[in-house]
């Protein structure tokens, strides 16, 4: 029973950050000048489009590339579009996707200077890990998340709940910081 | 025509020594051997090994003698000697007490029995028993020769390019990736990540223990840790305390082989978190010998934010040994000859690393 109501209550607080996502981050109370920008941008009707980077492993794991993407706003928010677009992958066959197709963005939510990156439990099952394999995972939502100025760290998060491991290797149970390291 | 002469040349020598061979011990076992010297020392061989030698003296060659071990008597060595006298040899002799305590030589019949009591049992000892030719340099005559070591030897001993230094006495965690309900990562060809590390790991802590260093493995067996449907910090924090659990412990060696999402990644890597040095030169040391003896692409050395890395509090590693997710190189991970290669590597590093940073 106890369960049932905790995911009871997750669910209904994804549901909150999903239809209000937007409300929420701009009601955060922020002496970030930036704040505004951001207000700007989300209260522009659906057809807003903006430019979004976001980053791509080489084919051969060796470094993460930045790539050039206009995203539609369509209702949601810049940092959901980004990892919305890093989730469709790119057909470049010099770069990777990283992120399985059978994962669901449950969805993306700032406090303060940290974006919480909320997934089902299809990233884990459907991702095949490997030290690499999850650096450049980790790493290519971090840099694209924290390449928007206001954001400095990530928490990657699997079903409303911080995790230890996406498979055994990485610790993310605290938010990460740019990763530097696999940009070279 | 030479080469028959030859081939008839060989064969005739064969034949006369081979009757040679035959003929000369069934003439010995009538010849009467009388004892007349006597000669016992203590020697380290080339291992530092410990032994000691009993030479029996006696006046002609053609010696026929049989080993025996009463099982009732388990701390006894017994050569009888065929055809032989105890002549002035006495006999009770004492040895060197710390191996051999003492000889006793009994005649018996037309024969004599020497029954050396050994100091433990003796199948804790390596012993071997040999006839030596006259001696005249050092004024020794035909002898029949009883060496006994302190311990068993060879059969716990690394040899070839087995043989490390520096492990010894070094307390080594290995810790096999993954394991249980917990493949790790799987190959094109569904080879499994759990099954690859636990096979290079145990060979591991073989060539370790040979070399006289302890090791303890995080799991031996395809299980996990911490145990079944665990959550993944209980089942990496398990593998931490394995480590904590022996205070002893000098390093910490996870093994792994890495994945990524295109089958191009390639090549062999290895990562620390970073506390001290160390952490990065055990890991620079098992990546050189890596890249040497698998001629994979070295990836090279990473500082990663790994959870058994991190919460290590002795110097930690962990090794990509290859990518399972690469058709070539999963099916090297696959192959015997490159587990045991890569499983030396991995003890050549560490031997490198005890080297390096001494007791
Ligand atoms: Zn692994």
């Amino acid at each position: 029973m106890k369960i049932r109501k905790i995911i009871a209550v997750i669910m209904i607080m994804v549901m909150a950050f999903a239809v209000a996502g937007c409300d929420q981050e701009n009601k955060q109370p922020t002496d970030n000048g930036k704040k505004t920008v951001v207000e700007n941008n989300t209260e522009k009707p659906t057809e807003e489009k903006i430019t979004v980077k976001i980053y791509f492993p080489n084919s051969d794991a060796t470094k993460l590339v930045a790539v050039d993407k206009t995203v539609k706003l369509a209702g949601t928010t810049k940092y959901k579009a980004a990892v919305d677009a890093l989730m469709e992958g790119t057909d470049d066959s010099k770069l990777a996707t990283v992120i399985p197709k059978q994962a669901k963005l449950l969805g993306v939510t700032v406090n303060g200077d940290t974006a919480r990156v909320d997934f089902d439990k299809g990233l884990v099952k459907h991702f095949n890990g490997g030290s690499t394999g999850e650096e450049f995972l980790v790493g290519s939502i971090v840099n694209t998340l924290t390449e928007f100025p206001e954001i400095k760290k990530v928490q990657i998060t699997i079903e409303g709940r911080n995790v230890y491991t996406l498979k055994g290797h990485m610790d993310i149970s605290k938010p990460l910081g740019r990763m530097t390291e696999v940009l070279k | 025509m030479k080469k028959l002469w030859c081939k008839l040349l060989i064969m005739v020598c064969c034949v006369v020594g081979l009757m040679g061979v035959s003929y000369v011990p069934a003439q010995a076992a009538v010849v009467n051997h009388t004892l007349n010297y006597f000669h016992y020392n203590t020697y380290k061989d080339g291992d530092g090994r410990n032994w000691v030698r009993i030479e029996m003296g006696m006046n002609k060659g053609n010696l026929e003698y049989e080993v025996s071990q009463n099982p009732d008597k388990p701390f006894q060595l017994v050569v009888k000697l065929n055809n032989t006298n105890r002549g002035d040899v006495k006999k009770n002799i004492g040895l060197d007490r710390k191996i051999a305590r003492y000889m006793t030589l009994k005649n018996d019949h037309r024969d004599m029995v020497a029954t050396i009591a050994v100091t433990d049992n003796l199948e804790d000892h390596e012993y071997k028993v040999y006839t030596a030719e006259v001696d005249k340099k050092n004024r020794k005559p035909y002898r029949l020769v009883i060496e006994i070591a302190a311990d068993k030897g060879s059969v716990n001993k690394a040899v070839g390019d087995e043989r490390l230094d520096g492990v010894e006495g070094h307390t080594v965690v290995i810790d096999p990736g993954h394991g249980g309900t917990d493949t790790g990562a799987i190959g094109p060809s569904r080879v499994k990540e759990k099954n690859i590390t636990l096979k290079i790991s145990q060979d591991v802590a073989r060539i370790l223990q040979l070399n006289g260093a302890n090791v303890v493995m995080t799991r031996d067996t395809d299980v996990d840790v911490y145990g079944p449907n665990a959550t993944d910090k209980q089942e990496l924090q398990a593998r931490v305390n394995v480590a904590r659990r022996h205070p002893d412990a000098d390093i910490f060696v996870s093994i792994h082989c890495n994945a990524f999402t295109k089958s191009s990644a390639h090549g062999t890597s290895t990562y620390y978190y970073g506390h001290s040095s160390r952490d990065s030169m055990l890991s620079q040391l098992i990546q050189n010998e890596m890249v040497a003896a698998t001629g994979l692409y070295d990836r090279g050395i990473h500082s990663a934010n790994f959870y058994v890395l991190r919460n290590s509090w002795i110097p930690a590693t962990l090794v990509e040994t290859a990518f399972i997710s690469n058709p070539y190189e999963e099916n090297m991970l696959a192959s015997a000859d490159v587990q045991h290669a890569m499983a030396l590597a991995i003890c050549k590093g560490i031997s490198n690393y005890f080297r390096r940073v001494g007791r």
